[in-house]
């Protein structure tokens, strides 16, 4: 055996016995001879996957997952689900004081003279055995209407995009707060040993629409632990970053060096104990699987020729939102609980009819195809789908007003979103507007709310599920009294 | 008028033909190439109204005019007519009652003569004073009328005297006169002042004015001018040039007359509260008495420092305390009011906070008390007894292990192995990136839409000097719980992710520097394997490798070098990657053997982390 002495003050000579005095505390030789012992705390993930707090879910949950379709921008409500037949007999004419109510507009439409009423140029129809109006903008959703929950009455704080989103995802319109699928990593761990417990997708959108920004924050963990941040699967190249080799580098080559590696990480172990370090040999493991794990997941063929059909010609193309929803319900297939999809471009403050059909277009057949699709597969009822986008978009034209082509500015009072399977009643509408599309008359549904109603859904109590930051007890709904909306629940 | 109205004329024209400008050989002109040609049955004209240039009347002025009638179709009579506040002023050859218009409130037209000889060119004259035109007014319209016939008009003119004083070119008075109307090129801060009524000028203004007609309209100054103009002009962007080279930066500035600050109802914009002024929380000492009535950002500051205050060397020692220990002595380093924790060894802060700020705020001198400290040196070795009564290290029973922050791990690789350009300054670079990182976020007109990455020592400076773009940090920070600058981060998290391994593992920053890295050993690390492993640890983990370590690194280079000197072609592969080449001198199976050892030894856990 080699001189104890030796090795051990080898490694005592750190880097921090360069600054001067030699204190070195020979306890560490003692270490030696108690030998490995397997450390499990709280921090030790075991498998990479991490755990969820102790005693969440706080009651038995409908979903195990969520998957949230994000239409960035303020869809039109008035020219997808808010029927206003109403309004065809009001083209042009202004909209009424008492309407508006004294409502602050946004500078993009202050200036107006006028505020004609513009009725949708699109024709509505009624679908499904419960009879839903929808525009005939959106065909395919029409087909999904009994299995949907419609909330016609969402309202919002924000009339600007950032900080509207930046509410929608995080409670509050200031950054730095975690975003919803952080905290409901943060509440229910992950649920899959070989991916990660949150997944983002940003797919492309349809050229020539009106694209808003988007940040990073909206799927970042806050004060949250950095690891309960969302990963963005990138639409082009390797969805994971860094997940290949490189040149000249194959997974042969690979599992010699992770096995070299986790030997000499383990010795070390041994004589420091910190867990910190079994971890890192934990990630490093999960690291090699991710590389076989995702390649796997993104692989479509071996999706039947039927399932490609449901979501139509676009799956094939790399980064479009169809391939991103069929990405989805593999996902969470697989275990992974939160999945979000950032569509970009529903900002229509002009050429309205044409933009938001390009949208349509691009997202109606993917979004009813993942619904049918978790539904054939019986996914449907533990997986909780989300649409919608910030805030609405006003009846008034913004800009020149003609039967078939106008604009729409922000509208924050109300706009449409609906939800479907992880216990929501399908066939569903929840709330009424005016005759405007305005106002809400009847059963407002505060962002907050929604945000309780999805933890409530994951078997998440939102009164009782925070993380103490800068001497505040944070939750994602707030301080506000807010309420789950029973009325869309199975 | 010669050959053809001013430019801009709108002409408006009665009779059977519409306007025409002739020449020859249809007819030779009085003067120049063309010639104003009407035939009329009846009243015919050709009228011109328009904002250009405004024709002067001059003193004693006389109205010239070229004319000639056709011999076989001779009108009644012709007129001129002027327009100068209304189209008052006519004057009429021949037969007046036969043209006469009738218009409301003129004056008849003047009668200056018999009709001229047909057939050839006649010049005719009209005193201007005869029909009604007096020195300085301006005549803006101007017509060719006549009662049937075919008529040829041509070189339209006023003459007269003409003094330094009237001209426009010459007098500034003058040219106040003409306002703005006529001239072009007046710049937009120059035309109101000279469209104004010249008493109604400021005397700044009229200096303004008047340096502006110096420089560009007077006849005789101008031509000295312009170039003492060009001169300055190249002098001013040589200053300009000179200023943009220097940094510069914004300074805080006191208003002069200082804002009225509320208290805002629950911190909302619109809903302003009592008045109040600058003071401290009551809790804390007060501001000293000021000079003047109101405090100032220097008297904060004063105070800030101020030994009867003790925050700020609290709270500064206390974060020190947090870089070297991972936690502060004040656990919510952000914090130290009554929601944060009280500190887990009180003297110990009040000693520390106290010397530095006897120091004078001395950080190196700190920094220095906390390194060597017993509590800094001791080793991180622990066992589970500490770890599970003392998980967070708060008694210092160790020293922490803590891993580096992203910054660190980078600039670590790349001096490691010697890659790192220590340069200082400058403007920030953009290193390696995975593609479609900035365009899923970005604004579609953003000018950080898309990525472009830097090359040569870009590529390799320390990692302060990377972009940052908010919305989408770069990966090597984000992966390792840098905080994006949106919100306030007074102290990162350590995570430990999936993600972190396939970046140090796979990010062409990080296997470059593998690459590099092995060209060290081989060049500078001794002859031996052994020798070379044994620096490789020297130089990522600061100690020799013990027996065992060093046999399992030997072990696992034996298998590449073995692999790469039967497929050669793998081992190009992997030394060529990023943008720096090789050294040619290594053989490259050798080469990519070592690179797979430096990838190993900057992925050991203990590179990573702070022992």
């Amino acid at each position: 055996m080699h001189s104890i002495f030796d090795s051990e003050f080898q490694r005592q000579m750190t880097r921090r016995n360069f600054f001067g005095g030699l204190g070195l505390k020979l306890g560490g030789i003692a270490l030696a001879q108690l030998g490995l012992s397997r450390l499990t705390t709280a921090q030790a993930a075991t498998t990479g996957a991490h755990p969820p707090l102790p005693g969440l879910p706080h009651f038995q949950p409908r979903a195990k997952a969520l998957i949230y379709l994000h239409m960035n921008g303020g869809p039109s409500q008035l020219d997808t689900f808010d029927y206003k037949p109403g309004l065809t007999d009001l083209f042009g004419k202004d909209l009424p004081p008492s309407i508006q109510g004294g409502q602050r507009l946004s500078t993009m439409t202050s200036g107006q003279k006028n505020f004609p009423v513009a009725p949708s140029k699109f024709s509505f129809q009624q679908h499904g055995q419960c009879g839903r109006w929808i525009s005939s903008l959106l065909p395919h959703t029409a087909r999904i209407v009994d299995d949907i929950a419609v909330i016609k009455t969402v309202h919002t704080n924000a009339i600007n995009h950032d900080p509207a989103c930046t509410f929608l995802f995080s409670g509050s319109e200031i950054p730095g707060r975690p975003s919803l699928g952080s905290w409901v990593s943060y509440g229910l761990g992950s649920g899959s040993e070989n991916l990660p417990s949150f997944v983002v997708f940003t797919p492309k959108w349809p050229d020539g629409s009106n694209g808003q920004a988007i940040y990073s924050r909206l799927w970042n963990s806050g004060f949250l632990p950095g690891k309960y941040s969302g990963v963005a699967f990138r639409s082009e190249a390797d969805p994971v970053l860094y997940l290949p080799n490189p040149s000249g580098v194959d997974q042969g080559d690979r599992r010699a060096l992770l096995d070299t590696l986790g030997d000499l990480n383990r010795h070390r172990l041994e004589r420091h104990h910190d867990p910190d370090t079994q971890n890192r040999i934990d990630q490093y493991e999960m690291a090699f699987r991710l590389q076989s794990s995702v390649p796997e997941l993104t692989d479509l063929s071996k999706e039947s020729k039927a399932t490609l059909d449901l979501y139509g010609p676009d799956v094939n193309r790399p980064g479009s939102f169809a391939q991103s929803c069929l990405q989805a319900r593999r996902l969470v297939e697989r275990g992974v609980r939160t999945v979000q999809l950032f569509h970009r471009g529903w900002d229509s403050h002009s050429d309205l009819p044409k933009q938001l059909g390009n949208q349509c277009k691009d997202t109606d057949q993917g979004c009813a195809a993942l619904v049918q699709d978790l539904k054939q597969r019986g996914l449907l009822g533990q997986t909780l789908v989300v649409w919608g986008g910030e805030f609405g978009r006003t009846v008034y034209s913004q800009g020149g007003l003609k039967r078939d082509n106008y604009g729409r500015d922000h509208h924050p009072r109300n706009f449409c979103m609906w939800m479907a399977g992880g216990g929501v009643k399908g066939g569903v509408s929840y709330g009424e507007t005016d005759d405007y599309s305005y106002n809400v008359v009847e059963k407002p549904v505060h962002l907050n709310d929604l945000n309780a109603t999805i933890l409530h859904c994951l078997g998440i109590n939102h009164e009782r599920f925070g993380f103490k930051f800068q001497g505040l007890d944070q939750r994602l709904t707030g301080v506000e009294p807010c309420e789950i909306i029973k009325g869309i629940l199975a | 008028m010669d050959d053809a109205f001013p430019a801009k004329a709108k002409v408006k024209s009665k009779g059977k033909a519409p306007v025409a400008l002739v020449g020859d050989p249809e007819i030779k002109p009085a003067s120049g190439g063309r010639a104003l040609k009407r035939l009329a049955e009846g009243f015919g004209e050709d009228a011109y109204q328009g904002d250009a240039a405004p024709i002067v009347v001059p003193r004693n002025a006389i109205i010239q005019v070229m004319v000639r009638l056709s011999d076989t179709n001779l009108p009644k009579s012709v007129m001129l007519k002027f327009y100068s506040d209304g189209w008052k002023h006519r004057a009429v050859w021949g037969d007046a009652a036969a043209i006469s218009e009738g218009i409301a409130g003129a004056p008849e037209p003047f009668s200056a003569g018999p009709l001229p000889k047909p057939g050839e060119w006649v010049k005719l004259e009209v005193p201007a004073g005869k029909i009604g035109l007096k020195a300085g007014d301006q005549i803006t319209g101007f017509s060719f009328a006549q009662f049937g016939g075919l008529v040829y008009w041509d070189r339209l003119a006023v003459a007269g005297e003409t003094s330094a004083a009237d001209d426009p070119k010459l007098s500034f008075q003058a040219w106040q006169q003409v306002k703005g109307k006529s001239q072009t090129g007046v710049p937009k801060d120059i035309i109101p002042l000279l469209n104004a009524f010249p008493e109604k000028l400021t005397t700044e203004q009229t200096a303004k004015l008047r340096e502006y007609f110096l420089i560009n309209v007077c006849k005789t100054t101008q031509p000295t001018m312009q170039p003492l103009v060009g001169a300055i002009a190249a002098v001013e962007k040589e200053v300009k040039d000179f200023d943009g080279t220097l940094p510069s930066t914004y300074i805080m500035g006191e208003v002069p007359k200082p804002r009225q600050a509320h208290i805002m109802h629950r911190g909302a914009y619109d809903k302003p509260g009592q008045p109040v002024e600058p003071q401290t929380p009551a809790f804390l000492p007060p501001l000293p008495a000021t000079v003047t009535n109101r405090a100032t950002r220097l008297d904060l500051a004063k105070w800030i420092v101020s030994p009867e205050n003790p925050l700020a060397a609290r709270v500064a020692v206390n974060r020190f305390w947090q870089h070297f220990f991972g936690l502060g002595l004040v656990k919510t380093s952000s914090d130290f009011g009554s929601q944060g924790e009280s500190p887990s060894h009180a003297e110990a802060l009040d000693f520390l906070a106290v010397t530095f700020r006897e120091s004078g705020w001395d950080m190196k001198q700190l920094i220095t008390t906390l390194v060597t400290s017993q509590a800094y040196h001791q080793s991180s070795d622990t066992r589970d007894a500490l770890l599970n009564q003392d998980p967070e290290n708060r008694l210092l029973a160790r020293s922490p292990r803590l891993r580096l922050n992203a910054e660190a791990i980078r600039d670590q690789a790349l001096y490691v192995s010697d890659l790192l350009v220590e340069k200082m300054g400058g403007k920030a670079v953009r290193t390696y990136q995975p593609p479609n990182i900035w365009e899923p976020v970005g604004y579609i007109d953003s000018n950080t839409r898309k990525y472009k990455q830097d090359s040569g020592e870009s590529l390799y400076r320390r990692s302060l000097y990377v972009f940052i773009k908010r919305t989408a940090p770069a990966p090597f920070l984000v992966n390792f719980d840098a905080p994006s600058r949106e919100a306030f981060c007074s102290r990162r998290d350590r995570g430990n992710t999936p993600l972190q391994a396939l970046q140090l593992l796979n990010d062409v920053q990080y296997f470059e520097a593998a690459r590099a890295f092995a060209q060290r050993l081989l060049t500078k690390g001794g002859a031996t394997p052994q020798e070379r492993i044994a620096f490789g640890f020297q130089c990522a983990v600061n100690r020799a490798p013990d027996a065992q370590e060093a046999g399992r690194v030997l072990a696992m280079l034996k298998g590449f070098e073995e692999k790469y000197r039967a497929q050669p072609d793998l081992a190009k592969k992997v030394i060529a990657v990023g943008e720096s080449k090789p050294d040619a001198a290594l053989p490259p199976a050798e080469l990519a053997a070592w690179t797979q050892v430096a990838n190993l030894l900057l992925n050991l856990d203990e590179t990573i982390v702070r022992p």
